[in-house]
């Protein structure tokens, strides 16, 4: 199966992804819960100490009543046993009592039975405050209501010990709850001999309990030591059942427990849970002094938690919520990430596919060199830097038979597009210079071909030369580019007919020219990548900074290599920092024609006939020198005469003196001569052939001259230089092989 | 260069030795005089012991094969080295002369 990294590396964000969201989930829910049990323990800390402060307010008030009811009664205790001498007086004490506390709503002094003769077995005086603020005192003890077995008075004198009573309902109609406070009285010897008691009214019982509460709903629980139920939500319960009957109802052995906890005067805190399944804490708390009530405050747990509670929903719902949105945020992160990730693979693709276009177009050019001849070498570099990837300038040469076929174009754009063409360009002017002659053809062919297959409209500027080594004759044809510039002595540009770019019309005529380089001179070509290299002010390095830099280097002998890297280090330290616009193309030659030092000689000649045995001897001599064999030598014998013989029969006026120099030399490859003479211009390779198939009565006498000339030698060069003909004959080696 | 021409019945046969290069051609055209105006006879041209020969002496025979086609008589080469049949030939002259 092909491997897809695209869909790999959707599964695993999507993975990823879910992961991501899960672990958000997971966290938030983590911090909600350590900050719920934390928020709960405060509050429940705090809900504590309210109730504990409850508790203890109210013990303290309830206290405070009673404490008030005590002293009354104890120093009522002292006034009865002061006046024990006088039975009336107790009414007297009563009274007083009564109405020194308004809480006290009555209060007797029961006698032990026949304790006063006078008065008989029972004997009790009661003072009872009524309705209207009037206390009445009158004696209660009687067979009906034999006190003795009451306890109030029955526990109090088995202890002899003051004791608060029970509560209880007031038998008179108004059932109010009373409480009776009774302390024993004692004659002179010690001896117990009544009680006296306080009927104290529990009515402001309510008025404390409901003085401060801990939350809004929370109720009091208070029982008596005997577990009745003092104060409770349910009325209908309150002197009517025990705290315990009430929680058998509810089978809860927690309450059983708290009622038990209650009845043995312990406090503490517990949660129960009622029928409903609601919480509620209970924290309860004896009641100080001897009166064994005990307190319960209760709470639900939804109040003191509901706020807290309905916060935590708010929050449940904004984390769900946020969770959503990660989830949609994540989502979409997913899908742009993948869609990025395509994105990204297929960038690389292109990338890659783009550096290896790079490279194959980095690779089509020529690295540069040198190209050694018998008598001249060349040394070339090129240069080209795109300012994308890949480009749409381009260079290219080669040397074939002594000759140096170059070229440098600009295909309009940048680009992978402008590549397509250059590429294009480039194998077009490798295979069309090869057989066309000369650049103007080379053009034109170039020129008819891809005007054919342009439907893109896209053009190319291209010049085209062709440098014959040997002479330093230029033939070139420029197809819209720019005029190379020639660094000799002097600097200056190569003459140009601008002509058109390649790719507009298919029948324009290219016009080619020529020009003569003199040895050792540079010819610099370049692409407007060079001149028009933009700064970061979007100024333009220029023609005239080009001219300047090869002004101030022209007599420096730099190399062509040397030469491109000074111009491109004279370019970046004009650009700086900005990015490249556009291509920048360089290529530089220079061909030095060294002539013949080693194995070089030559022949002066007059312009006499007479002078062809004498250049017969020397060819003869100098091509078994360099190795022919003799048939060859007879050929270039042969071949030298004639062309020498052409320029001493036509080159000159008639009865002229002139001198012919016939220059020689040789290498493993090839000999070459050189005739030399400053007749009258003469091209002897622009003669058209002798035809050799013509019948005898057909033949012409001359022109077999210049024919045999040709036919034995494989390269006859023509240029006029310095006012001279130079005639270049070049005979190449057999191979060996 | 050396030209010597001798009459046999009705054929002159000139005897070349030497090389015929472009500055021997002057005295050369000048021997072969001798032959441009011998109407009706054949000629021989014996080049056993010619070395060289140069488009002037190419130009020379021609001329002579021209001037004997037009009095009707026949111009035969004789003895001729591979070193200037490889000249005739280049030339296309193996194909107007008559070469033994």
């Amino acid at each position: 199966m092909a491997y897809n990294p695209l869909k790999r590396g959707k599964r695993l964000i999507g993975t990823s992804g879910v992961l991501l969201i899960i672990t958000a989930a997971v966290l938030l829910e983590l911090i909600a819960i350590v900050q719920y049990k934390y928020s709960h323990d405060e509050i429940t800390k705090n809900l504590r100490l309210r109730a504990e402060s409850e508790l203890r307010a109210k013990d303290l008030a309830i206290q405070n009543i009673l404490k008030q009811v005590e002293t009354a009664v104890e120093n009522h205790v002292w006034d009865a046993e002061r006046l024990l001498a006088y039975p009336d007086s107790s009414y007297a004490v009563t009274r007083r009592l009564v109405k020194q506390n308004s809480n006290i709503i009555g209060s007797s002094l029961s006698f032990i039975p026949n304790y006063y003769s006078s008065k008989g077995y029972w004997f009790e005086s009661y003072a009872v405050r009524r309705e209207n603020g009037a206390i009445e005192t009158m004696q209660l003890g009687s067979a009906e209501h034999d006190y003795t077995g009451m306890e109030f008075f029955e526990i109090p004198v088995e202890t002899d010990r003051a004791r608060w009573s029970n509560p209880y309902l007031d038998s008179d109609g108004a059932r109010m709850l009373l409480t009776t406070y009774s302390e024993p009285v004692h004659d002179s010897s010690g001896r117990l001999v009544a009680v006296l008691d306080a009927d104290v009214s529990l009515d402001w019982l309510d008025n404390i309990l409901s003085m401060q509460y801990v939350s809004p709903s929370s109720y009091h629980i208070l029982m008596s030591r005997t577990g009745q139920l003092m104060s409770y939500p349910d009325k209908g319960k309150v002197m009517r059942s025990t705290f315990e009957e009430v929680v058998s109802e509810m089978k809860d052995t927690l309450l059983l427990d708290i009622n038990r906890r209650m009845l043995a005067g312990e406090s503490g805190m517990e949660t129960v849970s009622d029928a409903r399944g609601d919480k509620y804490y209970v924290f309860y708390s004896p009641i100080g002094g001897n009166t064994g009530w005990s307190l319960a405050v209760v709470s639900s747990e939804n109040e003191v938690f509901g706020e807290y509670e309905k916060m935590r929903i708010r929050f449940l719902w904004l984390r769900i919520v946020g969770i959503v949105i990660l989830g949609f945020i994540v989502f979409r992160f997913v899908r742009n990430v993948g869609r990025l990730q395509k994105i990204t693979v297929e960038r690389e693709r292109i990338g890659s596919e783009l550096s290896i276009a790079r490279n194959i177009q980095m690779g089509m050019l020529p690295k540069g060199g040198v190209f050694k001849g018998s008598s001249e070498m060349l040394e070339i570099e090129g240069l080209l830097v795109p300012a994308l990837e890949v480009g749409g300038d381009l260079y290219d040469y080669y040397v074939k038979d002594n000759r140096l076929y170059f070229c440098i174009g600009d295909v309009s754009g940048k680009g992978v597009p402008a590549a397509l063409l250059m590429t294009v360009t480039r194998s077009l002017f490798r295979s069309v210079s090869t057989y066309a002659s000369g650049a103007a053809k080379t053009v034109e062919y170039m020129n008819l071909s891809m005007s054919d297959m342009n439907d893109s409209n896209m053009f190319v500027t291209l010049f085209v030369g062709v440098l014959d080594l040997i002479s330093g004759k230029l033939d070139y044809c420029n197809a819209g580019h720019g005029a190379p510039v020639l660094i000799g002595k002097e600097v200056s540009r190569l003459d140009v007919v601008p002509n058109l770019p390649l790719g507009v019309y298919s029948d324009f005529k290219y016009q080619g020219q020529g020009a003569v380089l003199p040895s050792d001179c540079t010819l610099f070509v370049y692409t407007d990548g060079l001149t028009e290299a933009k700064n970061m002010e979007y100024a333009e390095f220029g023609e005239e900074n080009m001219i300047r830099t090869l002004e101030k280097i022209k007599g420096n002998g730099l190399l062509p290599a040397e030469l491109l890297e000074y111009m491109v280090g004279e370019v970046n330290r004009f650009v700086k920092t900005a990015p490249q616009s556009d291509d920048l193309t360089m290529l530089a030659f220079c061909c030095k024609r060294t002539g013949c030092s080693e194995n070089g000689e030559k022949i002066v000649l007059k312009n006499s006939l007479e002078e062809i045995p004498r250049l017969n001897g020397f060819v003869v001599h100098f091509a078994e020198k360099a190795g022919f064999d003799d048939a060859e030598v007879l050929d270039l014998k042969l071949a030298l005469e004639e062309a020498t013989a052409n320029v001493i029969d036509y080159a000159y006026p008639s009865g002229t003196v002139a001198e012919i120099v016939v220059e020689a030399c040789f290498d493993e490859a090839e000999i070459r001569f050189e005739i030399i003479d400053s007749g009258k211009a003469f091209d002897p390779t622009a003669v058209a052939d002798a035809d050799v198939s013509l019948d005898v009565d057909e033949r012409e006498i001359g022109g077999l001259g210049i024919f045999l000339v040709r036919r034995i030698m494989d390269e006859v060069r023509y240029v006029r230089s310095d006012d001279r003909n130079h005639l270049t004959l070049i005979k190449r080696k057999k191979s060996k092989i | 260069m050396k030209t010597t021409i001798n009459e046999e019945n009705d054929k002159m046969i000139a005897v070349l030795e030497g090389e015929l290069d472009t500055a021997a051609a002057v005295q050369t055209e000048k021997d072969f005089q001798l032959l441009m105006d011998s109407k009706g006879k054949n000629i021989v041209l014996d080049c056993t012991g010619l070395q060289y020969i140069s488009s002037s002496g190419l130009r020379l025979f021609l001329s002579l094969l021209k001037r004997a086609k037009a009095n009707g008589s026949t111009l035969t080469i004789e003895h001729i080295s591979d070193n200037i049949k490889k000249v005739f030939s280049m030339t296309g002259f193996s194909a107007l002369f008559d070469i033994r």
